[in-house]
């Protein structure tokens, strides 16, 4: 058997080898995709009745003629200095153009207020180190946690944004994720959490389609509610509890997004991997077949030369 | 006796979702009693124990801090964590406890958020211990 015989086997047992870490990281995403959808659903039940608190609150009385910094919260500034961006990106690679979606949204953002007046916070390494070399303003970077099942990861970046914003650091907060459709579509978005907007809601797309929302009862006009201790104090600290939750959710659907376009992309690689060691099955056996027929010339050449 | 809708909620799961007589919650300004058709009210709840009452039968919980909305006879409580005092790993409170006390004692070292939020997470454990032992005696 000759040098090519050899060399075409090697190849032909690393490309199956790759393709079972492919195939094993494709099945890993996928159930971590699962779980990840499941926590989605189950926080969205917080997530609507927080709001729905809030809201009857607003609705209930006119109350903005105060000077209290809770209104902030919900007044349009008059004028943007500074902004504040928190971006969800995976930790590690190997998933398809997940990040690179991301930092796309990001970047016009940034180019269009200028490096200094953006403040970024990723969570997520490769965030930190695909904007850095941008050379955006990093504030913070933690690390994601891929199998969040509590909000305990996000909750130091929840309560930053909160303070800066209430102590007039900045003056808009957006954050920046993967919308999960399903295990085929995920959209990169950006959004704003302060102040709150009627679109602030993460995970409710602008068709509106994808998480029917449980309709809150609307408040009659006249309803007064008792505050225990007062109206500002309360809406202060939904304020901090609706960004926590916010945030928890945009990480629930970043996580789902990445696993689910870590397992396409995984898929993608185990089937060209297969494609690949098909060929170079055939390219072997041809290899082989090669040496055989060249063996049998040479031995019947050297016969004939004998007799 | 008349009851109300209560559902009890934390942002990983929806703790409870059922009726009550009699809902006792410590809120900032101290312990309220929540009956049927109470008056809409809005309050900041403190960690601490949360007790459900219904047909004779006394349900204690723990719960970290939170919302607590009365309207048309339903009682919503947003809280941050909530586990029923059967659930409470008293060995695994204590010793986190301990830890935090240490971590703590540190201050100089520590930023103001980092500090709070740690504050936080002992207060939490504490209650946790106060109430575990006053219902497992």
């Amino acid at each position: 058997m000759g040098a090519n015989t050899k060399e075409v086997k090697q190849r032909l047992v690393s490309v199956k080898n790759t393709r079972k870490i492919t195939k094993a990281m494709e099945l890993v995403a996928a159930s971590k995709m699962r779980k990840a959808v499941e926590n989605t659903l189950r926080t969205r039940n917080y997530h609507n009745l927080a709001w729905g608190i809030m809201d009857r609150i607003l609705s209930s009385q006119l109350w903005f003629n105060t000077n209290s910094p809770v209104k902030r919260f919900f007044e349009e500034p008059k004028e943007v200095q500074h902004t504040t961006v928190i971006v969800f990106t995976s930790n590690r690679g190997l998933a398809g153009a997940f990040n690179s979606n991301i930092v796309k949204q990001v970047i016009p953002h940034i180019k269009e207020h200028g490096k200094e007046a953006v403040e970024i916070i990723t969570i997520g390494a490769k965030g930190a180190s695909m904007l850095s070399s941008f050379g955006a303003t990093i504030a913070l970077a933690y690390q994601k946690n891929d199998t969040a099942a509590d909000d305990s990861s996000i909750r130091q970046a929840a309560e930053h944004v909160y303070h800066a914003f209430r102590n007039k650091k900045t003056d808009r907060v957006m954050v920046a994720y993967t919308d999960y459709k399903n295990a085929m579509t995920q959209n990169a978005v950006i959004k704003q959490l302060y102040p709150f907007t009627r679109e602030t809601q993460v995970g409710i797309d602008t068709n509106g389609k994808k998480h029917e929302q449980e309709k809150n009862i609307e408040a009659p006009k006249n309803l007064e509610y008792l505050y225990e201790p007062s109206k500002y104090d309360l809406l202060d600290y939904l304020a901090l509890r609706i960004a926590q939750a916010e945030v928890y959710q945009a990480l629930l659907e970043s996580n789902a997004s990445e696993h689910a376009s870590r397992m396409i992309a995984m898929k993608n690689a185990s089937d060209s991997a297969r494609d690949m060691a098909d060929a170079l099955q055939l390219e072997y056996n041809k290899a082989r077949q090669a040496a055989i027929t060249q063996e049998i010339a040479e031995i019947s050449a050297g016969a004939t030369a004998v007799s | 006796m008349r009851t109300l809708n209560l559902k009890l909620i934390t942002p990983a799961r929806t703790v409870l979702e059922e009726e009550a007589e009699e809902v006792v919650a410590n809120t900032r300004d101290g312990q309220i009693t929540i009956l049927a058709h109470h008056a809409p009210l809005v309050s900041i709840l403190k960690p601490g124990e949360l007790l459900i009452r219904l047909n004779g039968k006394e349900k204690p919980l723990v719960v970290a801090g939170g919302v607590i909305e009365m309207f048309e006879n339903t009682l919503v409580i947003l809280a941050d964590t909530a586990e029923h005092v059967a659930e409470i790993d008293l060995e695994r409170a204590e010793k986190r406890a301990r830890e935090l006390v240490e971590k703590l004692k540190e201050k100089s070292k520590l930023d103001i958020n980092t500090y709070t939020s740690l504050s936080y997470m002992l207060e939490r454990d504490r209650t946790r211990i106060e109430v575990f032992k006053k219902w497992r005696k």
